[in-house]
């Protein structure tokens, strides 16, 4: 019997519900003290597609899937058997293939499914008879014919009947289920409990020996159970961001849902725009307007975005922050995808050199840390911040102990506030501008681009008096009126590029790179992004084994850390990269910057994040002298 | 947009506090920096001009300049040398007013007077010269001057003086013979003239109730020398008329009174100091500004004089001899000035007066090298200004950007409070010369730019401006959004159908077959109509005007800020450098056989675009179907407001999301101590 520790994965059409269902899921199990780690592979459409859910369990932190499941919920032919009978390029063979020796299968009854001929002899099935379920559930209100209308509650009678598997309590998951319907829609909760508990004593009848379950842990710690893009906004709303802009794309969009959600109690103005190149336009008004502004996308919009990174550069505009969701390239590519294909497109977004900040985090905290500290950059350094996110960092549903920030600061850099000066005073027929006491400088001269010892200088707003200033695209003088002068273009560009080496200094250390494991490891892995949590993963199982790995976790990609990098690259015995794209990207990177080559490369470019699982037959091989190569999720 | 545009407190803001110190530096066709440009009050090199001189057009009346502009030319220039006048030295595509010689050694039976460029200036040509037409009768001038508590010496003048034939004559005796001296005035009279010196002191009786003193100094130097020992009537002779030879002039109120009363001047002018030959007679001054008035008080008469300037030799300082040698304007001036000579035995001039304007030939046209600054000017309504020499016309781009400073003195919005948003193009430049916050942003860009900034601080007035290849074209998405949204702001386009600053390819609002000569081939896809498109977009204030009428277009841009909601303002503009199409003259219709404009105002035709109950859907459609109708008439082009409605804008769609925002703009609301705990619980 193995206990508190199993992958539940439920399968079915996309709008079948099987979002809710694992979701629920998860969070029962999140509420009973167990962590869990739960990612959704769907395709790019609304409905009908196959999409599954895995919801991965344990009592140890997790932060990756695996490749075999326990428990597979199976709403449709495809999710047991795969799309090869209808499909000419398979994207599955059905999951029976990605279930454990010993694993269990809920099925609806009325698919036309033989298990004897699935080629999984090992596999415990259980055909349930899903609509019969849903109508004796509707029968105790009364409107047992209507079963057709509630087919939707599929999910949940899958869900019951999986609770039977591993012995789970239904009181947990009812709890969860209730308090996602509330007021009028009570009534629709309570049925739903209904179904569940009708499909799991239907099934628990014919359970025997299942070897895995779960039980609710005594007195459990009060964890938050969180999707990345929730964090990436809460961070925002912590920072004090008041504008979001954003267009629609896949996986991006939460964020800016999320937020337009919550605008009215938080006064933070979420616009949707008409395409991505205003979505970031405005985010630049808006910041040399005087706000904290922000936008998400992801590769196809920030496509569009690139001469508003150029422009909010050049004129040293407070911003914005762009939280950019990297999905599967190129083009539109993979859309709801996992790919970390996009790093070095934002780090060369466009023409010139210009300076701009780009920063990975590899999970929820630096997520967190990190989207809120952009803000802070932003001002305080006056060039756009981009945070490297992707879909899966946005997407998975992960047990997070706190969320809590190290560098809480608020800091909005120098300005311009006007307290220099007086109101335009009225002196007869004239208008005077008057020094105040402490009189800095001349009235006549604030110059928004002055060019000052650190290269920052004090910026104002529309509506400061005597804060008055011109901004331009084209190269500029202290006044921001347009130059080409030989003379003034060296001491700009001089100037905003200085801006970099200024902010590299000044950034905690964690932020910029991290050492994770021994320090005298036989193995040091370079990574950076979500791969962050399933290298950690993998290192763990190999240590167990008494395999001495290190991980090397680049967070600050622009300025970046070459001293630090350099230093603690020299220092490994062996360099692996691993990296979810098909060239390698950090390690040309790294190359680049550093003059060190990585030539064992662990690389994964099929829209899916690695398992731990992948990782650690990957790392083994490499550990053991083998060669680096690239992983293909295994599908058959 | 919506402004309170009740003065603040008693601070009035005028178009001068809206100007940049940057100097416009991409103006086609300037002058020399030393060109004396004629004003209400004298002429002054042009490089000592500002914003709200008065200065003559080429319709013979003053204008307030709007714009001054300079820039750095290291090359050629062209020298125009004109009969009677002189010289003036401008840039080869300087359009200068002129009537073409029809035939060579013939003088023209016709004087029909165009635009044309410098270097297109041929000998023979005739300088088109507008001569001041204004007349101002105003009865009398006051005497100021500050009564000095110690000076018990000096008799109190009478509080004013009548600008009669008396006054103008004493005026002239002085301007031509009179200085100050420590506290008395002097006239050196030429003892032959004693009869000049009992006028003087008669008129210094009559007038001022002072005594004169005569002092016979014939053994010394031939001279009567008249004083008057009064230390105000020195003062406000020396200011009005000026100290000594080198600054004397002839004060504005005299320059413009009727013509009865200067003849007087001219009498008095040429009693002082003219000389008379048989068949010439001539006033000399090292004054500039006296010798071109004197010039100017000729013209008014009728008279062509001759303007010539003496270059300075030893001690001598240059002089300015203004002769008249035609027998017309010869027998008319002894008339006037009541010399005694012969008439003068009839020579015709080949410069001619018709109908206030003087047609004086060019007589030499030269290239010459050139490194320096080189100056324009923006004038209202005239766009012209006449140089001591030629009437030359202003630079043609500022009709836009003059408007906009007058729209927001017009409705006083502080400097500080207003944000002027632009694309990339010529157009896009206009920020930074006007005194507000400026952003220039991206090509197409500019929408989606001023709209965050309007969004997060409403209490900032936002303008956008931009070329219509920036909005219609490259930008048209942003175009059409800004409208659906019905955000409040105003938007600016100047559409002159090309591309300017990649020099001159078609816009999208060049039509289908035109050709400009910048184009290598004609269009072969048709141009947008942007009235119809703000229509269906749904902007709520949609209106077109003319660049070259500024104070129209200030106007309307005016009630485009005042309007609340997206509004749209398309300015038809010319381009004088490429495009050859649509010019001043074909939007006056110079080529027309009635010479009609091709604009008219929509409110005289009686026609109407605002809605007057938004909640009426049926007059809504019908005034934009009337609105897209008017769009479609291409000769006269309608200008004015074509569609207004008062209808919800985006701003108070948000403040009904936020409520918030409808007490204070965003940017001025706390969001740094958020309290997440909600949305933390929700993840348990």
């Amino acid at each position: 019997m193995q206990k508190n520790r199993l992958s539940w994965m439920i399968g079915g059409p996309q709008g079948s519900g099987i979002n809710a269902s694992a979701e629920v899921f998860a969070k029962a199990c999140s509420r009973a003290g167990l962590r869990v780690f739960a990612n959704i592979e769907y395709h790019s459409n609304i409905m009908g597609k196959h999409s599954f859910y895995r919801v991965r369990v344990d009592e140890d932190p997790i932060h990756s899937y695996r490749d075999k499941a326990e428990i597979l919920v199976a709403l449709d032919h495809e999710t047991l058997v795969g799309d090869g009978d209808h499909r000419r390029w398979p994207t599955h063979y059905g999951h029976l293939n990605d279930l454990v020796p010993g694993g269990g299968v809920i099925y609806d009854s009325a698919i036309d499914f033989d298990p004897a001929t699935g080629g999984r002899t090992d596999l415990t099935f259980f055909p349930v008879p899903f609509m019969d379920i849903i109508k004796q559930a509707l029968d105790g209100v009364g409107k047992g014919e209507q079963a057709r209308r509630y087919e939707v509650m599929k999910n949940t009678v899958g869900l019951g009947a999986s609770l039977a598997l591993c012995d789970y309590p239904l009181d947990l998951v009812a709890d969860v289920i209730l308090g996602q319907f509330k007021g009028k829609r009570s009534e629709v909760g309570q049925l739903n409990v209904r179904a569940a508990q009708l499909a799991m004593e239907y099934v628990k009848t014919s359970v025997k020996d299942f070897p895995y379950s779960l039980k609710p842990r005594k007195d459990p710690e009060a964890r938050l159970l969180a999707k990345g893009y929730e964090i990436h906004s809460i961070a925002k709303l912590k920072a004090g961001c008041q504008f979001q802009t954003y267009y629609p794309i896949s996986p991006a969009t939460d964020e800016s849902v999320y937020l337009e959600r919550h605008q009215r109690e938080f006064n933070l103005l979420v616009v949707q725009c008409e395409d991505e190149i205003a979505s970031i336009n405005m985010a630049v008004g808006a910041a040399h307007m005087g706000v904290r502004s922000s936008t998400a996308t992801s590769g196809p919009g920030f496509a569009l975005m690139v001469e508003g990174i150029g422009f909010a550069s050049i004129t040293e505009a407070p911003g914005p922050v762009l939280v950019m969701y990297q999905r599967g390239g190129p083009s539109t590519g993979l859309p709801t995808r996992q790919e970390q294909g996009d790093l070095q497109f934002v780090l060369h977004p466009a023409q010139g050199d210009f300076p701009h900040i780009v920063i990975a985090p590899g999970d929820l905290e630096d997520a967190y840390q990190d989207t809120f500290s952009a803000f802070n950059w932003a001002d305080r350094y006056q060039m756009p911040v981009i945070v490297l996110s992707d879909k899966k960092l946005a997407a998975a549903y992960v047990t997070l102990d706190k969320l809590e920030l190290q560098y809480p600061e608020i800091d909005r850099g120098k300005q311009f506030t006007g307290s220099e000066w007086t109101r335009l005073e009225d002196n007869g027929e004239q208008l005077v501008r008057m020094y105040d006491q402490n009189g800095h400088g001349d009235p006549k001269e604030y110059l928004r681009y002055a060019v000052t010892a650190d290269g920052i200088s004090p910026r104002s707003r529309p509506g400061i008096p005597g804060g008055r200033f011109w901004s331009t695209t084209d190269e500029h003088d202290p006044d921001g009126h347009i130059t080409e002068g030989v003379e003034m273009r060296t001491a700009m560009m001089n100037k905003r590029m200085g801006k970099l080496a200024l902010m590299l200094k000044s950034v905690p250390v964690d932020q910029k790179y991290k050492v994770w494991g021994p320090a005298d490891a036989d193995l040091t892995v370079v990574g950076w992004g979500s791969t962050k949590g399933t290298i950690q993963d993998a290192m763990a199982v190999l240590a167990e084994d008494g395999k001495k790995i290190n991980f090397l976790q680049v967070r600050l990609m622009k300025p970046f850390p070459v001293d630090e990098v350099s230093a603690a690259l020299q220092h490994a015995k062996k360099l692996v990269l691993v990296e979810e794209n098909y060239s390698g990207q950090l390690g040309s990177v790294i190359s680049e910057q550093t003059g060190i080559r990585i030539d064992e490369k662990i690389l994964k470019s099929d829209g899916r994040p690695f398992s731990e699982d992948e990782l650690v037959r990957e790392l083994g091989k490499v550990l053991a002298g083998g060669k680096g190569e690239a992983v293909v999720t295994h599908v058959r | 947009m919506s402004v309170e545009t009740k003065p603040v407190g008693p601070v009035k803001f005028t178009i001068k506090d809206y100007k940049s110190d940057l100097h416009n530096d991409w103006c086609p066709g300037c002058v020399a920096p030393s060109t004396r440009i004629v004003m209400r009050a004298g002429d002054r090199p042009i490089a000592d001009l500002k914003v709200g001189d008065l200065v003559l057009g080429h319709d013979g009346a003053y204008h307030p300049v709007t714009e001054v502009m300079s820039h750095w030319h290291p090359a050629p220039l062209h020298r125009l040398t004109v009969q009677g006048l002189g010289e003036t030295l401008l840039t080869e595509d300087h359009p200068v007013y002129l009537v073409r010689r029809t035939r060579a050694h013939r003088t023209n039976a016709n004087y029909v007077a165009e635009w044309t460029r410098a270097d297109q200036v041929r000998r023979g040509d005739y300088v088109a010269y507008p001569i001041p037409s204004e007349i101002v009768d105003q009865p009398s001038m006051s005497l100021w001057y500050e009564r000095k508590l110690k000076d018990t010496r000096s008799k109190p003048l009478p509080d004013s003086v009548a600008l009669n034939e008396d006054f103008l004559r004493l005026a002239g005796y002085y301007i031509a013979a009179g200085h100050t001296h420590k506290r008395a005035l002097i006239w050196t009279i030429n003892n032959e003239e004693r009869d000049l010196v009992d006028d003087i002191v008669a008129l210094v009786g009559q007038l001022f109730e002072l005594r004169a003193g005569v002092r016979d100094r014939s053994a010394r130097n031939n001279t009567f020398e008249v004083t008057v020992a009064s230390s105000y009537l020195t003062e406000i002779f020396g200011q009005m008329f000026g100290e000594g030879p080198e600054n004397k002039h002839v004060p504005e109120p005299l320059m413009v009174a009727p013509l009865a009363t200067q003849r007087a001047l001219l009498r008095g002018l040429w009693a002082g100091d003219g000389t008379w030959r048989s068949k010439n007679t001539a006033y000399k001054t090292i004054s500039p500004v006296l010798s071109h008035q004197v010039a100017t008080l000729l013209l008014r008469q009728g008279i062509v004089p001759n303007v010539r300037r003496e270059p300075e030799h030893g001690m001598h300082a240059a002089a300015y001899c203004v002769s008249v040698s035609n027998a017309a304007g010869y027998n008319r001036l002894a008339a006037i000035a009541g010399a005694a000579v012969r008439p003068h035995p009839l020579r015709r001039s080949p410069v001619r007066i018709i109908d206030g304007y003087l047609y004086a030939p060019v007589r030499r046209t030269e290239v010459v090298e050139y490194k320096g600054m080189v100056h324009n000017l923006e004038v209202e309504d005239a766009h012209s200004y006449v140089t001591t020499a030629a009437t030359l016309h202003n630079c043609g781009d500022f009709g836009i950007l003059t408007a906009v400073q007058m729209a927001l003195a017009q409705l006083n919005l502080d400097p500080d409070k207003v944000a002027c948003f632009s694309g990339i193009g010529c157009s896009g430049k206009t920020p930074h010369y006007i005194k507000a916050y400026g952003f220039h942003t991206l090509h197409g860009r500019v929408l989606p730019t001023a709209t965050g900034g309007r969004l997060v601080n409403s209490g900032i007035t936002v303008l956008a401006m931009g070329g219509d290849g920036d909005g219609y074209g490259i930008g048209a998405g942003y175009f059409v959004n800004s409208g659906r949204r019905n955000l409040d702001f105003t938007y600016i386009v100047h559409n002159n159908n090309v591309y300017g600053l990649t020099k001159g390819q078609a816009s999208p609002t060049l039509s289908k077959g035109k050709k400009t000569k910048s184009m290598p081939e004609e269009a072969i896809q048709d141009g947008i109509n942007p009235i119809a498109m703000a229509v269906a977009a749904g902007y709520t204030f949609i209106a077109r005007a003319y660049a070259l009428e500024p104070k129209y277009l200030a106007g309307i841009i005016a009630k485009a800020i005042e309007h609340k909601g997206s509004a749209l303002v398309d300015v038809l503009q010319t381009c004088p450098t490429y495009n050859d199409l649509y010019t001043k003259e074909w939007y006056e219709g110079a080529d027309l056989p009635e010479r009609k404009s091709r604009l008219y105002k929509l409110e005289e035709q009686g026609y109407d675009g605002i809605v007057k109950d938004v909640t009426d859907k049926a007059e809504i459609i019908q005034k934009k179907a009337a609105a897209v109708a008017k769009s479609y008439e291409s000769e006269p082009i309608p200008v004015g407001i074509y569609y207004q409605a008062a209808l919800p804008t985006y701003e108070d769609g948000v403040n009904a999301r936020i409520p918030d925002l409808a007490d204070k703009p965003l940017v001025d609301i706390d969001t740094f101590h958020r309290d997440v705990t909600s949305l933390l619980d929700a993840m348990r």
